[in-house]
């Protein structure tokens, strides 16, 4: 069979659409032959009776007829479609008798139907379309005073059935009938296609996501269990997060008891504590942070984006952590939440921190765009820890022994992107360092201007580092002296992918 | 203690410490209530604990309490409901617990007129300080936050003390650290006079400078770096430094 998997239609429509049609097919076929059979067969039937009785009456009629009279009325019945002759003696034509297919059938019969004739001979040339259109009848019969008389029919077809008429009609209607079914089967196929549509926006993670409760009732229904089982797996997020909520929610109470606790002991032994109690705060904190998603509950306001790193990079050198504050142009204000942006900016410079060296910020206002680039020079991140480095819980190997960390700073960094219209880029390269490019829509003047562009890549992209001429427009100028890289975190979640020089993260 | 001897100077503002005041401190989770009952006695102040807000109501009507230190996560009635009640019945000020990490609550709680708010797993020093801060506020005379002035423009600038929030002349948000704030704070409310470095840091006392202890002027010079860059103003800038006495804040002030 041609069947094979590649020619078999894919497509729910084709497959009803070939189904049907071999269906119909069969079904027509089928019902034109045995249409054909019936109707040939009766008109057989029909054409045979009509020849009898034409005959017979022929026959009787001259039986009838006084002698004299015979050959007259013969001559006077003849025509081009009946030849009527009378004699005495026996017909010697040269097709009589031996020519033709004889019609025992036919003879029996009219020597039944008339008494008064015998020796009844009928034959006709084999016709084209069976017994229904007989040829060249010619019939013979002795009277019952051994006269003879001669029928001829040059042509015998009382039933004139029109098979071909019959067959362009079927077509035609064949053919409406496929037309219906290809739009039925199309029709049919497209709420289903459209659920698919609808199915693939699904996000169960963010509620209001459903899929509309139309088309056939299968469809309905379809839907109806596809919006429930997403239900169900939003509640069971939602169980999770709140779990992982409540637990680090619970957390904060004993960390705040043991700060008042630590207060009371002398400075040598109090402050390691303090130290370690800070990071498990910020840990717990992060992993709040990661489950709002980044966004605090706060509104969007105009932000300006220099001054906010300007205070993360305050913050770290109050507590004697050096970061390099490069150009931090005043103009890069965005319309964000100032919070969730100071958070990854935050989660930026402390991975830097923790696992580089040499950190530096800068923050560079491009007419739609304000970029927040943050580098070091270190270890970078080994390439094919790369690609997964913004998932959640994900940290590389070298994150993990050098302690500290969530495992959730991209993450809720790449969230709060995502949140603004903006991207995350990570950059690294092994032995030289990390670049992480953060970036979100400018806040445009209100007089107007540029209109506010938003990223039409995907909200993630990274490089790898085995092709150090690739990202051609931000790291080489700050990658010239040399940076190390850094090792960042992120989670298990998404298969591992390999990585690519400019692979698009599909987050 | 240290700032004892700073109350001599020509500084209105009475001394900075809480000895003596009374602190109520309504929190349910008993443990950490008598941690901070113990935190706040070694620190001077008279400290008393309330489970929820019966008992709050009970001795704000028996004992003078100077500040309410108040946790929002409460059995029974929340401390956002509390607040409000204590904000509309007198002039007590409230200081908000909050274990919330969001800033919603933060700003809730501040609209409901408390005087400031502590996210919970907070420092014991920054606790302390923060309390003196409202402490001081309160008694230099000025009504608790509720009927207090709330928006400050100066040049362009309008600082917001109830959310704490700096709004540029071209209208967005500049961030403060909290250091930034308290000495923005300190100018703003005494304009065009010279304020020496001991008064700003007096004035910047609930903000214990980091680790290091950051000099006032790399306080004052990074206060200055973010109101120039934004304002686009070539001058000399708002602050200016007054060799050998202290720093001005040159603009005028008006509040709304």
């Amino acid at each position: 069979m041609g069947l094979n998997a590649m020619r078999f239609p894919q497509s729910f429509a084709a497959r009803t659409l070939a189904y049907l049609f071999a269906g119909f097919g069969v079904l027509f076929v089928g019902m034109v032959v045995v249409h054909d059979v019936l109707l040939r067969r009766a008109a057989e039937r029909a054409t045979e009776e009509f020849l009898v009785q034409r005959l017979a009456t022929l026959f009787d009629m001259m039986a009838v007829l006084p002698q004299t009279e015979r050959a007259r009325v013969a001559a006077t019945m003849s025509g081009p479609e009946t030849v009527l002759r009378w004699q005495q003696d026996p017909f010697a034509e040269r097709r009589w008798p031996g020519d033709g297919n004889a019609l025992p059938r036919v003879e029996r019969k009219v020597a039944s139907h008339v008494g008064r004739v015998a020796d009844v001979r009928a034959t006709s040339m084999p016709a084209v379309g069976g017994l229904a259109e007989l040829q060249d009848v010619n019939a013979v019969a002795r009277l019952e005073d051994g006269s003879w008389v001669w029928v001829g029919l040059p042509a015998f077809r009382p039933l004139m059935a029109e098979q071909g008429a019959m067959h362009a009609w079927a077509a035609a209607i064949g053919l409406v009938l496929l037309a219906t079914v290809g739009w039925t089967a199309r029709s049919l196929s497209a709420p289903v296609t459209s659920l698919a549509a609808a199915v693939a926006l699904l996000d169960a993670e963010r509620d209001g996501t459903s899929v509309p409760v139309e088309g056939p009732r299968e469809v309905r229904a379809l839907a109806t269990a596809l919006n429930a089982m997403v239900a169900r797996t939003r509640d069971a997020f939602r169980q999770r997060t709140l779990a992982i909520g409540a637990l680090s929610h619970d957390l904060m109470s004993p960390i705040g008891r043991l700060k008042l606790r630590a207060d009371v002991l002398p400075d040598a032994d109090r402050e390691p504590i303090r130290r370690d109690l800070a990071e498990m705060e910020t840990m717990v904190d992060d992993v709040l942070a990661y489950l709002r998603g980044g966004r605090e509950g706060e509104r969007a306001e105009p932000v300006s984006v220099a001054a906010l790193v300007r205070t993360v990079v305050s913050d770290c050198l109050d507590a004697g952590q050096m970061v390099e504050e490069r150009g931090l142009d005043p103009d890069a204000e965005v319309e964000g939440r100032r919070v969730a942006i100071k958070r990854a900016v935050t989660n930026l410079v402390g991975n830097a921190l923790r696992h580089g060296s040499d950190p530096w910020v800068e923050v560079v206002a491009e007419p739609a765009e304000v970029i927040v680039r943050v580098g070091d020079r270190g270890p970078g991140i080994p390439a094919e820890d790369l690609p997964r480095v913004t998932e959640p819980f994900f940290r590389g190997d070298r994150a993990r022994t050098a302690g500290g960390g969530s495992g959730l700073g991209l993450a809720t960094a790449l969230a709060v992107a995502e949140d603004h219209g903006g991207s995350l880029r990570v950059w690294s390269e092994a032995g030289r360092g990390t670049l992480v490019t953060l970036r979100l829509p400018r806040r445009q003047a209100i007089a107007g201007g540029v209109a506010r562009s938003r990223r039409p890549a995907s909200p993630l992209t990274f490089w790898s580092n085995r092709t150090p001429s690739k990202p051609a427009a931000d790291p080489p100028a700050h990658h010239a002296d040399g940076n190390g890289g850094s090792a960042f975190s992120s989670s298990p979640r998404r298969s591992h992918r390999a990585p690519t020089p400019t692979g698009n993260h599909p987050t | 203690m240290e700032h004892k001897q700073r109350a001599g100077d020509q500084y209105e503002e009475p001394p900075l410490s809480g000895e003596g005041r009374h602190v109520l401190v309504v929190e349910d989770d008993e443990e950490f209530r008598k941690l901070l009952l113990s935190l706040l006695r070694r620190n001077g102040f008279r400290a008393n604990g309330a489970r929820d807000g019966m008992e709050m109501r009970r001795l704000l009507a028996t004992a003078a309490v100077d500040v309410v230190l108040l946790d929002v996560m409460l059995p029974g009635q929340s401390g956002f409901e509390l607040c409000r009640e204590i904000v509309e019945a007198g002039r007590v000020p409230v200081v908000l617990l909050t274990a919330l990490v969001g800033t919603s609550d933060r700003v809730v709680g501040l609209e409901l007129g408390a005087d400031d708010y502590i996210t919970k797993p907070a420092e014991p020093r920054e606790l302390v300080a923060r309390l003196r801060a409202v402490l001081r506020r309160v008694g230099a005379g000025r009504q608790p936050a509720a009927a207090q002035r709330e928006v400050a423009r100066f040049a362009g600038w309008s600082l917001d003390c109830r959310r704490r929030r700096l709004v540029s002349p071209r209208e967005s948000v500049v961030d403060l650290t909290s250091g930034e704030y308290d000495l923005l704070l300190a100018f703003v409310e005494r304009p065009q006079r010279v304020l020496s470095r001991d008064q700003l840091l007096d004035a910047a006392r609930n903000r214990p400078f980091g680790g290091l202890d950051r000099s006032m002027d790399v306080q004052v010079s990074r206060l200055r770096a973010k109101l120039d860059a934004e304002a686009d103003t070539g001058d000399a800038g708002l602050i200016k430094t007054i060799r050998g006495s202290g720093y001005i804040m040159v603009a005028d002030v008006e509040w709304a």
